[in-house]
């Protein structure tokens, strides 16, 4: 995953398996003190070789990775569903991140499940549409050279890594917002309609809290979602001979109305709980 | 994805200009809003423009960063306007903007780039007459456009 020995090192000594334990225990304070002391011991590099450098940001995103993932499955157990939509996108932001800069854009079998795992806990949430701002904006800076990032004069790209630095465009002098747009697709997913937490729409979510108290779930369970939609008996339903008038009060004959409708079409969504997946 | 549409248009006076004197691809803003004649340059404008400028460097680039840029939070590339002079393929082209797109999808996440949608408006000179070309679909069914030849690129 990392580009020199000396970071691939570091992350395969084994640290992280203590990590996915406590985590699995849902044991969330030791889980983040784990990964502060990571934290520490990387920031006491001292290196001014770029692919270091690099590999060092690299870490550090992992990092935040595994931080927002402990954040968002304390939070799921906390019954706190709304925040713990903000920390589910870090964690998919952070895994973006690590494909892109990884090593041919490869990532470890640990994370390789996690990004299945999130994927399928995203849908569980009831955010399919977000607010999309457009705004018109004089320039971005570079946050490395504070050139205009879109000019040629700065060298640099845009979320590519120099030196252990990120190219990000920061927006100077927006001088106008163009609209707000609803859209299915943003690039932000941050930006929803809030629900309190006991709502309905996090019916789902609540589910898996009460699998996470009753320990029959936990962060490292593996689950995917059964979509198939139910079939259920129509309590309206009364069957009548083909040509009397409909029991719905359309008017129509029985036999062109609702002589199909014995049975009605449900949306179900199934949790299909597999046994936890082993880090440690 | 869906079929490709052909239709005969009117080229502008600035575009038959670069057309036949200059060479490479220019860069060119656009008005965003109907009501208003102020023009923009899409926010991947930049990114796009010095993406080809590192990976292609023998192809010429006409681009001004000076002007305003529109920005969407919408997941979407959103490429500029491009002009493409008389000596340079729409094949050549199409092929860059694929490997932009395969370049920028690095990161995405299992099941994202199959996702990914593109939607592109050629206008092309074919004889005395200009038409425009209009495609919807994924960056594969795109692939299939770089294989034609250039002298019948509309028949097939």
């Amino acid at each position: 995953m990392f580009h020199t020995k000396l970071i691939n090192d570091i992350y395969n000594k084994n640290v992280f398996s203590l990590f996915y334990k406590k985590l699995h225990q849902k044991n969330f304070i030791e889980a983040k003190a784990i990964l502060n002391n990571l934290g520490k011991n990387i920031d006491n590099i001292d290196s001014k070789e770029e692919l270091i450098l690099n590999d060092i940001y690299l870490f550090k995103i992992v990092l935040t990775f595994h931080n927002s993932l402990v954040s968002l499955w304390e939070d799921i157990f906390n019954q706190k569903y709304s925040s713990s939509w903000i920390f589910l996108q870090d964690s998919l932001d952070a895994l973006r991140t690590v494909n892109k800069l990884s090593l041919n854009n490869k990532k470890n079998k640990a994370l390789k499940f996690f990004e299945k795992q999130l994927l399928t806990l995203e849908r569980l949430y009831p955010y399919k549409i977000f607010a999309s701002v457009a705004w018109e904006v004089s320039f971005y800076e570079c946050s490395i050279c504070k050139k205009d990032i879109d000019s040629f004069d700065c060298p640099h790209e845009i979320g590519e890594l120099y030196n252990g630095k990120i190219a990000i465009a920061h927006a100077k002098e927006i001088t106008q917002l163009n609209h707000v747009a609803m859209v299915e697709n943003p690039s932000d997913k941050r930006c929803v309609v809030q629900y309190d937490d006991n709502s309905k729409q996090f019916k789902i979510l609540q589910y898996l809290n009460k699998m996470l108290i009753l320990n029959k779930l936990t962060p490292l369970t593996y689950y995917k979602i059964d979509e198939t939609p139910r079939k259920l008996l129509n309590k309206d339903y009364i069957q009548l001979e083909r040509n009397k008038k409909c029991f719905c009060g359309s008017n129509r004959k029985f036999k062109k109305c609702c002589i199909n409708k014995k049975f009605i079409e449900e949306k179900h969504i199934e949790l299909i709980i597999n046994p936890e997946f082993k880090l440690w | 994805m869906n079929k490709p549409t052909i239709k005969n248009i009117k080229p502008s006076i600035e575009f038959e200009k670069f057309y036949f004197k200059s060479s490479g691809l220019r860069i060119v803003p656009t008005i965003y809003n109907r009501e208003s004649e102020e023009v923009f340059l899409y926010k991947e404008s930049g990114t796009f423009a010095k993406w080809i400028k590192k990976n292609y460097p023998k192809i010429s680039i006409d681009y001004n960063s000076n002007v305003k840029k529109i920005s969407l939070n919408n997941n979407e590339f959103w490429l500029p306007l491009v002009y493409l002079s008389s000596d340079t393929s729409i094949q050549i082209y199409l092929g860059l903007v694929i490997n932009f797109l395969y370049d920028k999808l690095k990161g995405a996440l299992s099941g994202e780039k199959e996702k990914a949608k593109v939607n592109l408006n050629i206008e092309y000179k074919e004889g005395d007459k200009y038409k425009r070309f209009e495609y919807s679909g994924n960056i594969e069914g795109l692939e299939k456009f770089t294989k034609f030849n250039t002298n019948n690129f509309f028949e097939n």
